[in-house]
């Protein structure tokens, strides 16, 4: 069976961020590359030398292409555009379709390869919906004056179900966020956090974002959580 | 320098924390880090008991410098004391004691299932904060089953050809038995049988290969032992380095590991070869104590930070 996957990104590849910097890009690329060259001991007993080889030069394309400006921005958009394109899969009945697409693509491709290697991968999913809606959507969407998760969220086209697998925020807390259900709000710091990855998924500014929430949610009456 | 003085800031763990020390090969230093993990880690004000689990071949007393133990793990074992506290030798560290298997018979290495899980039960009534196996070379299965049961994992390896080697075989053939154990689906666990026989026709060399096969049959089980290979995880301390490139090592297995095996590796660190450690085993002294400023201390410093910092691999 191979040893390497053709279904990685470049930065699943090189174990990084999306957001990577070119500095943490070259870090990651000589720990793999020294991980893998031939005289490694880490691999001699495990893998072949064409398996070795192989890892090497997707290494070494990953590399040059992700410390390049011009080439990453491009395989940035690439990237971006193929997930659109199982994103539209499931979009028509988001319910049912999206698990359907889960079976679909783990029947086509090892569960494991698919699944997300580096810390941020939610991000490129969020890329992707933002190609559908504009970038940077307004605070106070839809006009409404106000910072309306729900109204931000549905524009989206998302369902919470859909919102929670991606960012793995289950879903009672989305739906406390969206109502500002202060009783079944978790921790500050919590509610912080899962904003930001809100934040990114609905591509607005992370800050302004928090801020705002956390604004709005002192002013909302009702009784906090134990 | 006083190192009981040192500000490890350290993360706070839950009550009686199992730690097992393996590695597959023997030679590697597992006793010797053991020992001196664990004299650090009273040195913290926790109350630490190790126990010497190198099954017919123990000298963790040695290491800590302690003269035939009254009573040893077979007593236990072999039902002659019921409570393992009173099993409990001291050892010349305040709140560091020693279950000692000194003198145990050879045979004892071979114990049957129900031995174990007896052993096991008794291992959760050892009033301590930290219990810290020292387990021997080799994937038998008592060996394996131990080094699951703990809450963190720690594999050392020497950044030699043989024992990264044997790492992995040990890594292996932990991970498919904690599956196998696990998973009550026949065809999955005769999947993961065919798995642990290296030469097996369906090619399957890996645990991701394995993961791959099972999702290919079934999604649903696919994605059960996806999310138990994630959870799955074991810290790695690289020993004896001359070099400072044979400490990149551990990140080299990392990579791999974690590529290859679809496991998650949590390096702590290495600690350099040193000659004081070697004199320290001489004198029968843990090297902490015997050489409190070399470079070996220094290292083991930052690697038991590292231990702490993590949560619990079980």
């Amino acid at each position: 069976m191979s040893k390497t996957n053709s279904e990685e990104s470049y930065y699943q590849l090189l174990r990084v961020s999306p957001k990577a910097s070119v500095s943490e890009i070259t870090s990651a690329y000589l720990s793999a590359k020294n991980a893998f060259s031939k005289d490694s001991i880490a691999t001699y007993s495990l893998m072949a030398a064409e398996d070795t080889t192989d890892i090497l030069s997707q290494l070494e394309t990953a590399y040059m292409t992700l410390t390049n400006p011009d080439k990453r921005r491009d395989y940035d958009k690439r990237l971006n555009s193929a997930e659109i394109v199982n994103l539209e899969v499931a979009r028509p009945n988001p319910e049912s379709q999206i698990s359907q697409e889960t079976n679909k693509k783990a029947q086509q491709t090892p569960v494991f390869e698919s699944a997300p290697v580096v810390a941020n991968s939610n991000l490129s999913e969020s890329h992707s919906f933002d190609k559908d809606t504009g970038s940077d959507a307004p605070l106070n969407h839809l006009n409404t004056g106000e910072f309306n998760l729900s109204q931000i969220r549905e524009s989206k086209g998302l369902t919470l179900t859909d919102v929670s697998r991606i960012t793995k925020i289950p879903v009672k807390y989305l739906k406390a966020l969206e109502e500002r259900d202060k009783a079944n709000l978790p921790a500050k710091v919590y509610i912080q956090g899962f904003l930001k990855n809100l934040a990114q998924l609905y591509r607005l500014d992370p800050k302004t974002a928090v801020s705002q929430y956390l604004m709005q949610l002192e002013q909302t009456s009702g009784p906090t959580s134990p | 320098m006083n190192i009981a003085n040192r500000n490890l800031s350290v993360v706070q763990q839950p009550t009686k924390t199992i730690w097992a020390i393996g590695g597959g090969k023997g030679g590697i230093g597992k006793t010797l880090l053991t020992s001196n993990i664990a004299v650090f880690l009273s040195w913290l004000n926790k109350k630490v008991v190790v126990i010497d689990m190198d099954l017919g071949g123990a000298n963790l007393h040695t290491s800590l410098g302690v003269n035939n133990p009254a009573h040893t793990l077979s007593d236990l074992l072999y039902n002659r004391i019921e409570n393992p506290n009173e099993l409990l030798q001291a050892t010349h560290f305040r709140n560091l004691s020693l279950i000692s298997g000194a003198h145990d018979p050879t045979g004892i290495a071979n114990m049957p299932h129900v031995q174990k899980a007896r052993l096991a039960r008794k291992f959760k009534e050892i009033e301590a904060d930290y219990i810290l196996l020292d387990l021997g070379a080799g994937t038998t299965h008592n060996t394996l089953d131990f080094f699951l049961l703990a809450d963190k994992k720690i594999i050392v390896v020497t950044p030699e050809p043989t024992s990264i080697e044997n790492a992995y075989r040990f890594i292996k053939a932990a991970f498919y038995r904690m599956l196998r154990a696990s998973t009550p689906t026949p065809y999955v666990r005769q999947l993961i049988e065919q798995a642990m026989d290296e030469k097996n026709h369906k090619g399957i060399s890996s645990p991701k290969d394995l993961l791959n096969e099972v999702a290919r049959l079934s999604p649903a089980e696919g994605e059960d032992l996806k999310n138990k290979m994630q959870s799955f995880m074991f810290s790695l301390i690289v020993n004896q380095v001359r070099a400072k490139t044979e400490g990149d090592i551990g990140k080299s297995v990392q990579i791999v590991c974690e590529r290859y095996f679809g496991i998650h590796v949590d390096y702590t660190g290495f600690i350099p070869y040193d000659n004081s450690v070697w004199q320290s085993i001489r004198k029968r002294v843990p090297f902490l104590i015997d050489s409190p400023n070399s470079t070996a201390v220094t290292h083991l410093e930052d690697v038991l930070r590292n231990l702490l910092k993590t949560s619990p691999s079980k």
